[in-house]
């Protein structure tokens, strides 16, 4: 704890404050100018908003779908590039697509999804974010496999053990945390993606960022809001299972 | 054989798509491809870089990306050295939490706080919503560079608590301090040059991250000048079809300086 807790207090105000007003503004009924705080809390914003629940679930499966795939294949793939010897050229090539504008990119991919009829469909926006989060979990991972990962591998094999009791026994054990950090941002990427999903999805595929940017261009803030703290919840809840895991707790 | 599986995966699911984008974006602004094209020209490229409005948007998308670094790594580099050190206990999790809010999120609650009868107005007493300043959706793009600094400023203080205990700031600092700088000296000569110099390719990286953002821009921007990604989206999305390959020209410029950025910045961020 720092020994002046003014400037703590700003900063727990500055990143706490829009997760009180949002919910807040999500329950308020008749919240308008001049009013400081809302006449009235009403449920009926969550109660009306059946199609965000929809999309909730929908866009969950799409996150869940594509950061499994991202960090599964980026782990198998990083594995070989960390021993390539051409290692850091192809780090670079990750990088290319992971810092190009989505949406830029979802541009360039569209003639090729409407060629291949991918557009407009759910498979199709998960490969168009898979092509995003895979290289990024390619450039997480791959740093992990340091010499003496390798070791302690050819250990186990030099003991007896199987290919399969060496990634059960040794390496995912160890890969866990960066395995579930990798995991976390991939879900991040593609749960927070806008662009990309409805230039390539058409508006047919309604995931949360959808439904949400919807209301907000409609000028209802109440529903927008409800869309907002969906959006907001599954990171918020990944956060604090994931906190034992990845965001280590530092001790003075 | 045991390397090239992988490898070759890698190659179709990260460089292919990205290398056949943007060969079909060059393609279609010299009119070798495309519904519209009528053979080889460069007019499609005189146009584009002639226009006044693409200069405007490249100059607002590049200095918007400078002042919100600029700020958010001054916010963050004056958190930084107050901790000294990662909070701990039940405050340790608070700079995490901007970090779990999308951008199209961060954009909502800046227009509800900072619009004309946003809650900001309402807190300050003003009796009338057009007697506050335009700060959203304004020429200044006031709301824009708030937006991208309340997300960029948490991820570099945490970038800065990491590297600062990586490099063992503190000892470094009371090193200075015993040999006689003062605590400013300690500050300004060994923590700020050694933070900024070990996260120079991660800030690098997030300038490109800014110099494409789309959902705040498109939320809290204005019609004109627009930011680059909005920009080219809206090129995108005409009715005019003769507009199509001016978007894939601004397409590969945007692309041009991604890669000379990426090729620029030597070292890996990630590790």
């Amino acid at each position: 704890m720092p020994k002046n807790p003014i400037p703590l207090f700003l900063l727990v105000l500055l990143f706490t404050l829009p997760f009180v007003y949002l919910p807040l503004l999500s329950l308020a009924d008749g919240w308008t100018f001049p009013a400081v705080w809302p006449k009235q809390l009403t449920l009926k914003h969550w109660q009306s908003a059946q199609n965000l629940y929809g999309s909730l679930l929908y866009g969950f499966a799409l996150s869940m779908a594509v950061s499994v795939s991202a960090t599964a294949l980026g782990f198998w793939v990083s594995r070989s590039i960390a021993q390539h010897r051409h290692k850091e050229r192809l780090l670079r090539l990750a990088y290319f697509p992971y810092a190009f504008s989505p949406v830029v990119y979802a541009f360039c991919l569209q003639y090729f999804f409407y060629k291949t009829g991918l557009v407009g469909t759910f498979v199709g926006v998960w490969l168009a974010q898979l092509f995003i989060t895979f290289p990024f979990c390619v450039l997480v991972l791959t740093p992990w496999w340091t010499s003496r990962v390798f070791d302690m591998e050819n250990l186990s094999f030099t003991l007896g053990a199987s290919a399969a009791q060496a990634w059960r026994r040794v390496l995912w054990p160890m890969a866990r945390p960066v395995l579930l950090l990798s995991w976390f941002q991939a879900f991040l990427i593609s749960w927070f993606e806008y662009g990309l999903t409805s230039i390539l999805g058409l508006g047919r595929v309604p995931t949360l960022s959808i439904r949400v940017f919807q209301y907000i261009g409609e000028a209802n803030p109440y529903v927008a809001s409800v869309g907002a703290c969906l959006l907001l919840f599954p990171p918020l809840f990944f956060l604090w299972v994931n906190k034992q895991f990845v965001f280590r707790v530092e001790a003075v | 054989m045991r390397f090239k599986i992988p490898v070759i995966v890698f190659l179709v699911l990260a460089v292919l798509p990205l290398a056949a984008g943007l060969g079909y974006a060059f393609l279609y602004s010299i009119g070798l491809t495309g519904a519209v094209s009528k053979g080889f020209t460069v007019l499609h490229w005189q146009v584009v870089l002639t226009d006044p409005n693409v200069w405007g948007a490249l100059a607002l998308s590049l200095g918007m990306a400078v002042l919100v670094l600029v700020m958010s790594a001054v916010l963050a580099l004056c958190t930084a050295l107050m901790l000294r050190k990662p909070l701990e206990g039940r405050w340790a999790f608070l700079p995490y939490l901007p970090l779990t809010m999308p951008p199209l999120v961060a954009a909502f609650w800046v227009f509800q706080l900072l619009s004309r009868g946003g809650w900001l107005s309402r807190l300050l007493g003003f009796e009338r919503p057009e007697a506050f300043p335009e700060l959203v959706n304004d020429a200044s793009h006031v709301g824009v560079l708030l937006a991208l600094v309340m997300l960029t400023f948490p991820f570099l203080t945490l970038l800065f608590l990491a590297q600062a205990r990586a490099a063992g700031l503190p000892a470094l600092m009371q090193a200075a301090q015993t040999l006689g700088a003062s605590s400013r000296q300690a500050v300004w000569r060994v923590a700020v040059p050694v933070l900024l110099f070990r996260t120079r390719p991660a800030l690098l990286l997030y300038g490109l991250f800014l110099v494409g953002a789309y959902e705040v821009p498109l939320l809290l921007g204005r019609q004109s000048p627009r930011m680059l990604s909005v920009l080219i989206a809206q090129k995108f999305r005409r009715f005019d079809l003769l507009e199509l390959p001016q978007a894939y020209v601004l397409t590969c410029l945007y692309a041009a300086f991604v890669v000379l950025m990426v090729l620029f910045n030597k070292k890996s961020v990630i590790q």
